[in-house]
């Protein structure tokens, strides 16, 4: 009886193993250390993605300051484990904790009011955020930064080698995209979908869009802080520069790239983004002296506006479109 | 009893008065209607009852108690629903997935319940599904579940819209102009529709312009004109009302 709502779910059952099949080999032919650690770098730009894509494409709200929480997901980790030797793993579920918090405050006076000022508040704070991590020397260790970030480890296992840490990122990277389709195919995910097409219509059936919108930047901050984490582990240092409004648009372009309408966009839009920075930064200084970051942000800009007219739905939308299968109830 | 008691409601939209002291009381259990001219206010009282936007002046209450200051999402917790003139259907949704939106009110998981699909969210997915397919063919679009929303037929999308409300289980219904549009067929099977959501203990309050429609289904009915409520009372007396013959159907022949 229920077979049909089982084909609406299917297609992300299957996609999910074909996905994990993918990324488990994927170190078994790539060989090359330095094409293992972008993938790591992809990885947890994929995770920092999913949750921008939440927000923008279900919540329909805009982010210019993810950066910000992704950068207190990396210092909570860094200070914690290296000034208060804390266990990387609590530290990681403390910024997680605080990360989360300030999201939970921002939101909730930011959507009592309506329009889009969530951008502008969280522009205001990557800008804070960036800056205090210079300021505040003695804690963060100013622009220079934070060494000496311990490896991650469970029991005896230590994740020291690139391979181990790849297979680490993207199981937490297939973890969350488990749990963000979950909650797309959910009653939270279809009363998103509703305030998305008409925040009056969902308000006349219950849906307190407020509410929702808040927990999905929530839900988004937390997963940026866990992509923190990851990321300072990895590196074994933390400094500001990777955590700068660069950064923050080169997020949003990884999520619009890899397109709003389904969260599989986000690994897409990521590992696009990135391969295209590996590129710019060798080639751009052959067509433009003294090339910097603002010139690569001015060609994130031109790409945005170009998928915006030309592929409004993402680079991703042709591969998996969100339309449904047929079921076979109403086909009778 | 008095399900829904409207005191006195005024509504300014910057120089435009839109309604002038409109007080109605809405018997439970009894079709009413709400008629006049276009622009005489009666989406704007719509839209007040369910919170949309606050009066200017005036008080809202049901079953006693007073709506006054609560959000539109409250209201239908409280039992208020309401369809759109232009339906408002969520476009991007199928026509299953619209009415199982209209389960919210009546169900609870989380977030994390729902991103580890949790037994109890399954069982609650389960609840959702049932209650949506039940709405669904009481509206009689039982087969057209997995349809995008946006495709079907304007006629439809409006019965969607009703299943979507029902869905809430609210005790008022608000309809607006829930015939437009429709063929003569289809108006008649709207009036059966309506007559047995009443059935289910809902009270019905519509906006309906076909007046054969209105005085078939309403047990009561009241009049707006120009922000003004001019007359109320059965259809038989409305028929005869000279203000009423004068705003509403002066206005037909213009
Ligand atoms: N949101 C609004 N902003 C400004 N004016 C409005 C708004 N809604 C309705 N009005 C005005 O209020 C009056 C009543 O409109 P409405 O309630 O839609 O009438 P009806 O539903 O009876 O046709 C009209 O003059 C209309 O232009
Ligand atoms: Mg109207």
């Amino acid at each position: 009886m229920n077979i049909g709502r089982f084909w609406h779910r299917a297609p992300n059952v299957f996609g999910l193993i074909l996905f994990a099949i993918f990324l488990a080999i994927t170190p078994l032919w790539v060989q090359s250390n330095y094409l293992l650690s972008t993938a790591i770098f992809i990885g947890i730009a994929a995770i920092l993605t999913l949750g921008l894509a939440l927000l923008m494409g279900y919540a329909g709200q805009i982010s210019l300051g993810h950066a910000a929480f992704y950068a207190m997901g990396a210092y909570t980790s860094a200070i914690l484990t290296v000034k208060f030797a804390y266990s990387p793993w609590l530290a990681m579920a403390l910024g997680v904790l605080i990360t989360g918090t300030l999201a939970y405050l921002i939101g909730k006076v930011i959507f009592r009011l309506s329009g889009h000022y969530l951008a502008l508040a969280t522009l205001a704070l990557g800008v804070i955020v960036f800056l205090a991590l210079g300021e505040f020397r003695g804690l963060t260790g100013g622009p220079s930064g934070l060494p000496g970030v311990p490896q991650l480890t469970i029991g005896g296992f230590s994740f020291d080698n690139d391979v181990k840490y790849y297979y680490l990122v993207w199981a937490v990277f297939w973890l969350l995209l488990a749990f963000s389709l979950n909650v797309v195919n959910s009653r939270i995910g279809r009363a998103l979908r509703a305030i998305h097409a008409s925040e009056i219509a969902a308000e006349s059936v219950g849906v307190d869009a407020s509410r929702f919108k808040l927990r999905v930047l929530v839900l988004s901050a937390v997963y940026a802080s866990l992509a923190g984490s990851l990321y300072v582990h990895y590196m074994r240092f933390v400094s500001p520069q990777p955590f700068d409004f660069n950064a923050s648009v080169r997020l949003v372009v990884m999520a619009a790239v890899g397109g709003l309408a389904s969260v599989w966009g986000a690994p897409f839009g990521a590992a696009a983004v990135i391969l295209l920075t590996v590129l710019l930064r060798d080639t751009l200084p052959f067509f433009i002296k003294n090339a910097s970051g603002e010139h690569t942000v001015i060609v994130y800009g031109v790409i945005l506006v170009l998928i915006m007219i030309f592929m409004p739905e993402g680079l991703t939308s042709g591969l998996l479109k969100r339309r449904r299968w047929p079921s076979f109830r109403s086909k009778k | 009893m008095a399900i829904l008691q409207i005191e006195k409601i005024s509504k300014q939209f910057g120089g435009v008065a839109a309604l002038k002291d409109v007080s109605l009381d809405v018997e439970e259990h009894r079709i009413t209607a709400l008629i006049g001219p276009n622009g005489a206010g009666k989406t704007t009282l719509f839209n007040i009852v369910a919170g949309t936007f606050p009066p200017t002046a005036g008080a809202v209450r049901l079953a006693g108690q007073l709506l006054n200051g609560m959000q539109a999402h409250e209201r239908v917790q409280l039992g208020i629903g309401r369809t759109f003139q232009n339906a408002l259907l969520f476009d991007n949704m199928t026509v299953l997935e619209n009415v199982m939106v209209g389960c919210h009110p009546r169900s609870h998981t989380g977030i994390v319940a729902c991103g580890l699909r949790l037994p109890a969210m399954r069982r609650e997915e389960e609840f959702i599904y049932l209650e949506a397919m039940k709405y669904l063919n009481l509206v009689g679009l039982g087969l057209h579940t997995d349809e995008l929303a946006s495709n079907l037929p304007f006629g439809q999308q409006r019965l969607v819209a009703i299943a979507r409300s029902l869905a809430a289980e609210p005790r008022l219904l608000l309809l607006d102009e829930p015939a437009a549009g429709l063929n003569a067929l289809e108006k008649m099977d709207l009036i059966d529709l309506v007559r047995r959501i009443q059935e289910m203990g809902v009270t019905v309050l519509l906006v309906e312009h076909d007046m054969t429609l209105v005085m078939q289904l309403a047990e009561w009915i009241a009049v707006l004109d120009a922000g003004r409520k001019i007359a109320e009372g059965t259809p038989a007396e409305i028929r005869r009302n000279r203000q009423v013959i004068a705003a509403y159907l002066g206005e037909e022949e213009a």
